[in-house]
């Protein structure tokens, strides 16, 4: 006899199915396994450690904006949760469909739909990989300059929803200063179009509350971002400085000056020691546009590492860097930060917080000294993206020894509490651009004190059901 | 189990965050998460855990990888995911799981000698004529392989035209080649795969040839690369070539003229097996600019980056819809560059495109020596 919980999934298949077709919509069980997880600690670890989770109960591929309000519609009536995927390269865990349900696949959401070069803009659909969209971009002779370390993996409905930045976001910005305009299915199922435009003073920008709402408040179906013309050189330069704080004093100082560089990164001597084998703080740079203007920031960068105490290490270090910068996720025999609790018990993840100058010195005292003391603790850090009024610290983080999946699990949140309560304590941030997830869910009411209650009104308005992907941002668990 | 063998790329893979996705031939027509290197790997990797496939992860290994090399060239760690996969489907015909496509291909291999089930006895139908006055033996051994002659029969046409157009010494195996094998060892049958080999380095020597010529990249690099790696082994100083590297050298030695111009706007495609696994890319450019009258562009997706015409991994046996949608990316990149004439250096290739140029009146699908061909 059919149980009423099958009958209800049968029932719902075949809503999905009215509306997707049949090609569309899968409850395959090796394809619906292949959803368990992302690529987050958390989501690496489910499918290999069998943590008990629900299976999402089927993926759906919509094409339409269309078709994404009708299924959402569906779900709404059957309570069903549905957590958007793109990509899945969120190292949070947003991604993991937590309490099964429907995973709703953007991918096959792939046109470009307009590539307007007078004005400098693409509109596309989101379910595009971010490599794909660059390369369409490259063929027409231009760039839309985000370039994560997960542009080969992950998609701009991804981007859009985690709030990412590229390894160019000094110069750049994050994904939410390229976004003119965008398309939001709610999680009734109505549609919601923000303007296009340069910039806008009627009202609050309605694209700063889907920007990093992590399929919690909609899905983001189409985005129109900005372009830029290809550059025409791209030249990097690479300094050892004496110490963390001097280079921190070099780069306040180029941000001050007005310089714009694509990548400026500085390791702290840790990470000099391990990557570049260098006693300092190391810091590689790099600017692109026309000759001229390339060659005038780099010679003012030049004076002022030069006055903060830095050797000049030339441009070969930087170019390498460059070539080789998406390698460290790269899978390797020796262990890499994905592999952590996949076939290991060992513990890996950044907490990239971010905040002022006088945070970043502090936080990377105390952060540090924080993680440490737990047992089988490793720190090292660089810190990128920066802004006239700070920048954002990246701590690599493993910890080794845990005896026990659980004890492995435990020591990943230890981890998070102990940083966390630094950051918060000096006033940071407690992610820049990696999200919340299923990481940081536990944090969100300390990082925003009062003003989560605000948030918490916004989605439960929006989404009165709690369908949009249960569990994440802090929001209700199911 | 096989997989055994591969299990360090397997491992090693399912930690990838996926970061050649965006080049996988299957992925990119199904956009599933499971039709992704990464995630057959995953799969062969706790299959091999267990010790056993369950019968639901079967399709997936077989259906969903065109073992086209694509995210090999996307990988700095250099895994080969489609070498995962083809040790999978041996131990899956070894469970005795083969899928029916499967078990098929190795039965027309057995009773007609290709893989398509097409009467042995018409192998050389096309080239009848021109196969009965072939020597028994000679310098060159023009070897066509079964899709060439049962589906794009006009290549092996134009192959015996432009050898006899340059006078070179040339012959066929005469009595019926057999078929190299390649589809054998792609559905996991090996012991049948070393048998066809065997005979096809057997039908080699007995012609004498010190230079082996194939229209079928395939071919060629299971007789130039492949073979060896499962012990057998070709006669030795025999030379093994892909025609575009042999006409190369007609042209460059003037034995050829051309007569004719061509007049017509052109594109390359790189076949898998000819470019990110032989790393042949610049012979079949070259033929093409001596050739009078082509205008040339190269698509964006070109050489080690080209993308696979979907028929790679014998997917065009059990996975059609799949090689039709994929081939769509290729003839739209060769519309792009305003090509009318997709010029390929395969067979499968050519099948693949053809599904969807036959019916266009400005862009054809042909092969590199069927041009030669027409310009003389």
């Amino acid at each position: 006899m059919t149980s009423n919980r099958s009958l209800q999934k049968s029932i719902l298949y075949n809503d999905l199915v009215a509306i997707l077709g049949a090609e569309n919509v899968s409850r395959d069980e090796v394809e619906c396994q292949a959803y368990v997880g992302d690529v987050s600690f958390l989501g690496m670890v489910i499918p290999r450690h069998n943590f008990e989770v629900e299976r999402p109960d089927f993926i759906v591929w919509p094409e339409t904006t269309e078709q994404v309000s009708e299924v959402l519609k569906v779900a709404n009536i059957h309570k069903t949760p549905v957590t958007p995927y793109c990509g899945g390269a969120g190292v949070q865990g947003a991604a993991v469909p937590l309490f099964g349900g429907i995973v709703m696949d953007v991918k096959k959401m792939d046109k470009v739909l307009e590539i307007d070069e007078t004005n400098l803009k693409v509109t596309c659909q989101t379910g595009l990989i971010g490599q794909t969209l660059e390369w369409i971009l490259n063929e027409k002779g231009y760039t839309y300059a985000h370039i994560p370390q997960s542009t080969y993996c992950s998609g701009i409905g991804g981007f859009l929803a985690g709030h990412s930045a590229g390894v160019l976001s000094t110069k750049y910005g994050k994904i939410a200063s390229m976004v003119l305009g965008m398309e939001v299915v709610l999680p009734t199922g109505r549609v919601i179009r923000t303007r296009a435009v340069p910039q806008s003073a009627a009202g609050p920008n309605l694209n700063h509350l889907f920007i990093g709402s992590e399929g919690t408040l909609g899905v983001i179906t189409e985005a129109t971002l900005v372009i830029h013309p290809m550059p025409e050189v791209r030249h990097f330069r690479s300094f050892l400085f004496p110490n963390l704080h001097s280079a921190f004093e070099a780069v306040r100082k180029i941000m001050r000056r007005g310089l714009l560089p694509g990548t400026l990164r500085v390791s702290d001597e840790e990470e000099s020691k391990e990557f570049y084998k260098q006693d300092g703080s190391f810091m590689t740079i790099s600017y692109d546009g026309f000759e001229e203007l390339v060659d005038l920031q780099l010679r003012e960068t030049m004076k002022i590492a030069e006055a903060e105490g830095g050797s000049d290490l030339g441009p070969e270090p930087g170019e390498r860097w460059w070539k080789r910068r998406f390698s460290s996720v790269y899978p390797k025999d020796s262990g890499n930060p994905l592999e952590m609790g996949r076939h290991t018990l060992n513990v890996g993840n950044v907490i990239d917080s971010a905040g002022s100058f006088t945070y970043l010195e502090a936080a990377h005292r105390e952060i540090r000294q924080a993680l440490l003391r737990i047992p089988g603790q490793s720190f090292m850090a660089h810190f990128s993206h920066w802004y006239k009024t700070g920048g954002m610290m990246y701590p690599y983080c493993v910890n080794t020894g845990a005896a026990s999946e659980e004890e492995m699990i435990d020591r990943y949140f230890r981890m998070h509490r102990a940083a966390v309560e630094v950051i918060h304590r000096l006033g940071g941030t407690m992610t820049h651009h990696h999200g919340v997830g299923l990481t940081l869910r536990g944090f969100m009411q300390e990082e925003f004190g009062e003003s989560f209650e605000t948030l918490r009104s916004i989605k439960h308005t929006l989404d009165p059901n709690n369908i949009m992907n249960p569990g994440k941002l802090g929001f209700d668990w199911r | 189990m096989e997989l055994q063998k591969v299990e360090r790329l397997a491992r090693l893979c399912e930690t990838c965050p996926k970061m050649c996705r965006h080049v996988c031939t299957t992925h990119n027509v199904t956009r599933s998460e499971a039709d992704t290197p990464n995630e057959r790997c995953s799969i062969a990797y706790r299959a091999l855990l267990r010790g056993y496939f369950l019968p639901e992860e079967a399709p997936y290994m077989y259906q969903k990888c065109a073992t086209c090399g694509l995210c090999l060239a996307w990988c700095e760690t250099e895994i080969d995911a489609g070498e995962v996969m083809l040790a999978a489907r041996v131990d899956l015909v070894n469970a005795g799981m083969a899928p029916v496509e499967a078990a098929a291909i190795q039965k027309n291999i057995q009773s007609e000698g290709n893989p398509h089930g097409e009467p042995a006895s018409d192998r050389y139908a096309a080239i009848a004529n021109e196969i009965r006055v072939l020597p028994d033996t000679a310098e060159v051994l023009y070897y066509a392989g079964c899709d060439t002659l049962y589906r794009q029969p006009e290549i092996a046409q134009a192959a015996l035209k432009v050898f006899r157009a340059a006078g070179v010494d040339h012959t066929m195996i005469k009595a019926g080649e057999p078929c190299c094998g390649e589809p054998l060892r792609l559905m996991g049958y090996i012991e049948d795969f070393k048998a066809s080999a065997r005979k096809v380095m057997d039908g080699v020597s007995q012609t004498g040839a010190k230079t082996v010529v194939c229209t079928c990249p395939s071919c060629l690099r299971m007789m130039k690369d492949v073979y060896a790696s499962y012990g057998v082994q070709a006669p030795g100083g025999v030379e093994f070539l892909h025609m575009s590297e042999y006409l190369l050298r007609l042209m460059n030695s003037g034995q050829l003229k051309f007569t004719r111009s061509l007049d017509l706007k052109m594109t390359y495609h790189d076949p898998c097996d000819l470019g990110r696994r032989l790393e042949i890319y610049e012979p079949p450019r070259q033929v093409l600019a001596l050739l009078p009258g082509v205008k040339y562009q190269d698509m964006f997706f070109n050489r080690r980056d080209a993308r696979c015409c979907g028929a790679g991994g014998g997917l065009a046996a059990t996975n059609l819809a799949l090689v039709i949608e994929a081939s769509k990316t290729v003839v739209g990149m060769a519309r792009n560059v305003n090509a009318e004439v997709l010029v390929t250096a395969c067979p499968t290739c050519k099948t693949s495109f053809n599904r969807q140029t036959y019916k266009l009146d400005d862009l054809k699908t042909m092969d590199l020596i069927e041009l030669v061909a027409l310009a003389l």
